[in-house]
Order: structure tokens, then sequence, then C-alpha cells
């Protein structure tokens, strides 16, 4: 192997650059974890240790008694419902969206190519703004308090679909000649070819589009307010953010002491946060070929 | 088609007028029917829809309809007569600055360290790790933030007290905010923004540190004198692309971020937009703002585009 015989002729100097190389890392990957791990240690310890602050990095004890606090709040399971609604939802639409816009847009006799071209480009350096775009939204198409509202307004963006496009693009011209020599019509091709064919661009964009929908709460923000509509977003926002917890522990478990719950109300913002970003810190692993990927897709284009 | 003309029926193929090629493309037009409608309700309809920075527009009127009153530049007049106008503007400037000086070079650094490990699987769970956070929702990460760096309990302050030290309230101070908010973005997004360089490593010719080895170039050398180098039109590239957003700073994390008592260096000029035009109601001179910050932003891309493609040879158009 090339590296050994480098590290055989390696001088004293590589060596040096080597130690300075791992503990650079082993810094960086303490750096990006410790907050992590410190998060989920706090919401399992005991709560004594965890309002004592006794927790340092792992948990101190072990209680899942803030578990059970937070999830007898209802609107937490309102929130995860409607998150995973929303991602789901969201998701396919957008997936659909995007494919549909790529697809003709990959077409080089589209006689719309340009037109469609253009309206992409101009949108993404020139916008109406929150406010206009909030009119149009309430207003223009009376979306507000509907499920809608947390996808149309972002339902596609041109750097998707050019990500899209570029992919289909790639596919050999002759199975779309050979299609339309043997009749099929425009949309045959594109759900017998170019979706088949295009399986991998479509997983890296369905993560994505994901992962974006999992976290999004903004337009709950500006659209909802009908808090039967929030996504988790919005939980945390109201529990951790604005500091309403205190009293969220007491109704949900009744007859608890209230020094007590005041004690690990601490605890249980902890508890919040985990709920939030568990189910993303349980699919990373899996995904995060995928992503490093997609994360290629868009910084070859950019 | 197109491709065919070349071999069998040019003369009836090149003949076909705008309408005929409209019909051959029908199919293709229904295809784009959804983004299409996307694009003309929710992005150019909320453009036409910045008229109302000329007006005083009443919510749930059309945005032009015969009973529209214009107002001309007033909106922008009042903005800029406004004592805090520049307050906005330089807060927004100073996050954004701030990130270029701190979280731009963090993405470079990273890439050229990660590249340096010799270790494979080291070098791929190092990168794995350090793009995670960029996947976490700004609500979680403000949230994280918020409880580490609480006053009460937090872990920075009881680190801070058990070492002698007086309790700091860090999300209340505001010369803490701009630290806390580059920071966290850093921890964010430093991993993240190492990815468009690491491709660029990847895509350096292996002859040249072939070619260096034999010269007896050790690997400090090959760092600084290839890697480095070979790196840097996308660095110059980067650099002006993100120069070109210097005036959009999101709003989510900054107001997730606000106490109240940091809004001297917490208030930017998307935030302000938010509190005037949603939570006040005044649509017209928040949309005037809201313009004023895209136009600026506009004059900064093209302008950092034209710099790009004279400098670098590659543009975004």
């Amino acid at each position: 192997m090339s590296k050994n015989a480098n590290r055989i002729k390696g001088s004293k100097s590589d060596y040096v650059l080597d130690a300075i190389v791992l503990t650079i890392t082993a810094f960086v990957i303490i750096v990006t974890l410790y907050p992590l791990i410190y998060v989920v240690s706090m919401s399992i310890s005991d709560p004594l240790s965890a309002s004592r602050g006794e927790v340092i990095l792992f948990p101190k004890g072990f209680s899942i008694l803030s578990y059970k606090k937070a999830m007898a709040d209802d609107a937490i399971w309102q929130g995860y419902a409607n998150t995973v609604w929303y991602t789901v939802v969201g998701t396919i639409s957008s997936l659909a969206a995007t494919m549909l816009g790529a697809y003709p847009l990959s077409r080089k006799s589209f006689v719309g190519r340009k037109f469609f071209n253009t309206l992409l480009l101009v949108q993404m350096f020139f916008g109406g703004g929150m406010i206009p775009t909030y009119i149009v939204v309430v207003k223009v198409l009376g979306l507000y308090n509907s499920r809608w509202a947390m996808i149309l307004p972002a339902l596609t963006s041109a750097f998707n679909i050019f990500i899209a496009r570029n992919f289909i693009l790639s596919l050999p011209e002759e199975l779309l000649d050979c299609a339309k020599i043997d009749g099929a019509s425009e949309f045959r091709i594109f759900t017998n070819i170019i979706i088949p064919l295009s399986k991998s661009v479509m997983s890296v964009l369905t993560i994505y589009l994901a992962i974006g929908y999992w976290n999004s709460y903004f337009p709950s923000v500006l659209y909802h307010g009908d808090s039967s509509l929030h996504p988790l977003g919005m939980y945390v926002r109201k529990m951790v953010i604005q500091n309403s917890i205190l009293n969220m522990g007491d109704d949900a478990m009744g007859g608890m002491i209230s020094a007590e719950s005041l004690l690990s109300s601490l605890q249980l913002k902890y508890t919040v946060i985990v709920i939030a970003v568990l189910p993303l810190l349980l699919i990373y692993p899996f995904f995060s070929k995928y992503m490093k990927k997609g994360l290629m897709v868009g910084s070859i284009k950019g | 088609m197109k491709t065919k003309t070349k071999t069998n029926e040019p003369q009836v193929k090149i003949g076909l007028n705008f309408w005929q090629k409209m019909a051959r493309d029908w199919q293709l037009w229904v295809l784009s029917l959804i983004p299409l409608l996307y694009l003309i309700l929710f992005r150019y309809l909320p453009m036409f829809g910045v008229v109302i920075s000329f007006q005083d527009y009443k919510m749930g009127a059309p945005f032009i309809g015969p009973k529209t009153e214009w107002v001309g530049f007033d909106h922008f007049i009042r903005f800029f007569k406004n004592p805090y106008c520049w307050r906005y503007i330089r807060n927004t400037l100073s996050l954004s600055v701030l990130s270029v000086i701190f979280i731009f070079p963090a993405g470079i650094f990273l890439a050229l360290v990660f590249n340096e490990i010799r270790i494979k699987k080291i070098q791929s769970a190092a990168t794995t790790i350090s793009i995670l956070p960029h996947f976490i929702s700004v609500v979680v990460i403000v949230a994280m933030l918020r409880n580490i760096f609480s006053v009460d309990g937090g872990l920075v302050n009881k680190v801070i007290v058990s070492m002698g030290g007086e309790a700091i309230d860090f999300m209340g101070a505001s010369e803490w905010f701009r630290p806390l908010y580059i920071g966290s973005g850093m921890w964010a997004g430093a991993g993240y923004a190492a990815i468009v360089y690491t491709a660029a490593i990847a895509g350096i010719d292996p002859s040249l540190y072939e070619a260096a080895k034999i010269d007896g170039a050790n690997r400090w050398r090959q760092l600084l004198n290839i890697t480095l180098p070979c790196i840097l039109p996308t660095i110059a590239t980067m650099l002006i692309l993100r120069i070109g957003s210097l005036m959009s700073v999101g709003y989510e994390k900054v107001l997730l971020m606000q106490t109240g008592s940091t809004n001297d260096v917490a208030d930017i000029l998307s935030t302000y937009t938010y509190r005037i035009g949603i939570l006040d109601g005044q649509s017209s001179y928040a949309s005037a703002i809201g313009l004023f910050n895209s136009v600026v932003n506009l004059i900064l891309v093209i302008s950092a585009n034209k710099v790009s493609a004279k400098l670098t040879e590659s543009s975004l158009w």
C-alpha cells in the first residue's frame, strides 16, 4: 500500500502533523457530541442530581420520571403526530412537485423550457418577502389554520429542481428516443422510465426534504393560531424557549408535590429537547451516507 | 423532435411554428403544471405584492384595486428617519460579517484537517459526526443553548460558580448575544461548510502529490503548496457568494434567541420586519423594509456574481 510506504518514509514532521490533526479531530468530535450527550444525560439522571448540577457528562443515577411527565402531556403527542403528518405529506408533495418540474426542464426541445427556467431563476434572487407572502397565504389563498400552510409556501425550490433536472439530464438520451418510437406518451415516459431511473437522486431529495419538514416550525408561527396544528418544534419553543414549562408538570401529574416538580422542571426541559431530537439521532447513522452524498450533489452545483 | 431532424424528416419538424410546438408539448405542460402554479402563486404573486410598500394597504384588500391609497416612498422615508434604522442595519451586518470571519474559515480548516487524517475509519467518522448538528432543528439548538447557558442551573454557570466566579446571565446580556449566535452557528454549521472543500480536495490531481513526494516534500509542504492553492478558487467562489448574502440574516434563530434585554444587538432587519408586519399589523411599512432589504440583497448578489465571474470564471448564471 502506498499509505504504508508513505508512513515508513514519513519524516518526523509528518508525525507531528498526524498528532496535531488527530488532536484537533478529537476536539471537534468532543465539542460536537458533548452538548448532545449532556442533554440526554440530564434527561435520564436522578431529578435531584440533575437539578443540583451534579451531571457533568454522563448520567448520575437513573430516572425516567421526567419522561413520564413529559409524555403525560397530550400536547407533545399532538405535536409529534402533527410533525409526522407534515413530514410524510410534505415530503411526498415536495418530491412530486420537484420531479414534475425537473422532467420537462430536462427536455431540451420543450417549448416552455426557457420560460420555466427564467421563472425559476428570477425568484431565486428576488422574492416578495415575508409580508406579501403572508398576505397571499392568509388572505388570497385562505390557508390560515390549514395544515397545508406548513407545506405549500415552500413546496419546492429552484435548487432541488435543478439537482433533479441535472440528474435526469445525465440519463442516456437513447432511452427517451426508444420510448418515443414505441409510441409512449410523455406521461408514460415520466412514470415508467424517469421515475424508476431517478431513484438515487430521489432518495437523497427525500432525506433532505424529510429533515426539512421535521425541523420546520416557523410557518406555524405565522399561519397557525390553532395550537392543535402546531408541530413538535412549536411545542419545544413554547416549553423551553418561552419558558412555560413550570405549570405543565403539575397539571400532568396531578398530585405531585410542587417543590419536587419545580426541581424537575429544569430536567423536563432537557427531556423535551431529547424527545424532539431523538428520531433524528436514531436515523442519522443509517442515512449519513446519503446525507453526505446529497451535500456533494449540492456543492458541485454551487 | 429536434434530435431527429438530422436523420429522416428535416423539413417537417423544422417548420413547426410556436403554437404547433405548444400543441406538441401539451403533455409536458401538464406535467409542469403543479410546479408552475406553485411558482406563480407562492413566489410571483408575493413578488407582485411588494406594491403594498408604496400604499397604505388594508389587510384583506387586493394588492391593487380601486380603493388603493398610493403613498409613494413614504414608508421608506419613515424607515430611514427611524432613529433605530441604523441599529437594525448595523446588527444585521454585524451578525453576517462575524459569521464570515469565524464560520467561513472554520469550514475550510475542518476540511483541511479531516483530509490529513490517514486512518480512513476515523476520517469518515469525524466527517459524519461533524455534519450531524447541521440537521438538528434550530429550535432544538437554541433550546439547548438556552439551557446550557442558563443563569440558573445551566452547565456553564455551574462550572463558573464552582471555580469561584460569578454566574453570568448569558442569554440576557447584550455582549454575549453575538458570541453565542456565532458559537452555536459554528457548532451547527462548520462541518457542513467543510463539505464543499472536501469535494474540491477530492478533485485535486493525485499526480501533483506524487511529484511533490518525489521531490521530497513532506505533508506540511504538500498541504501548504498543493492542497491549499488547489482549493483556492473554490474558497474564492464561496467567499464571494457568501458576501452576496451579507444582508440576508435569517430571523428564525435570532427570534428564538431574543430575550428582550438584548434587543440593542439582537434586533435585525428581518426580525424587525416580522415584529412590525405580523405582530403589529403594519403591513405596508414592514413590506417596505423587506423590499429595501431584498433590493440590497439583489445588488449584493449581482455584484458578487460579477466579481466571481471575473476572478474565478465561475458564476451562478
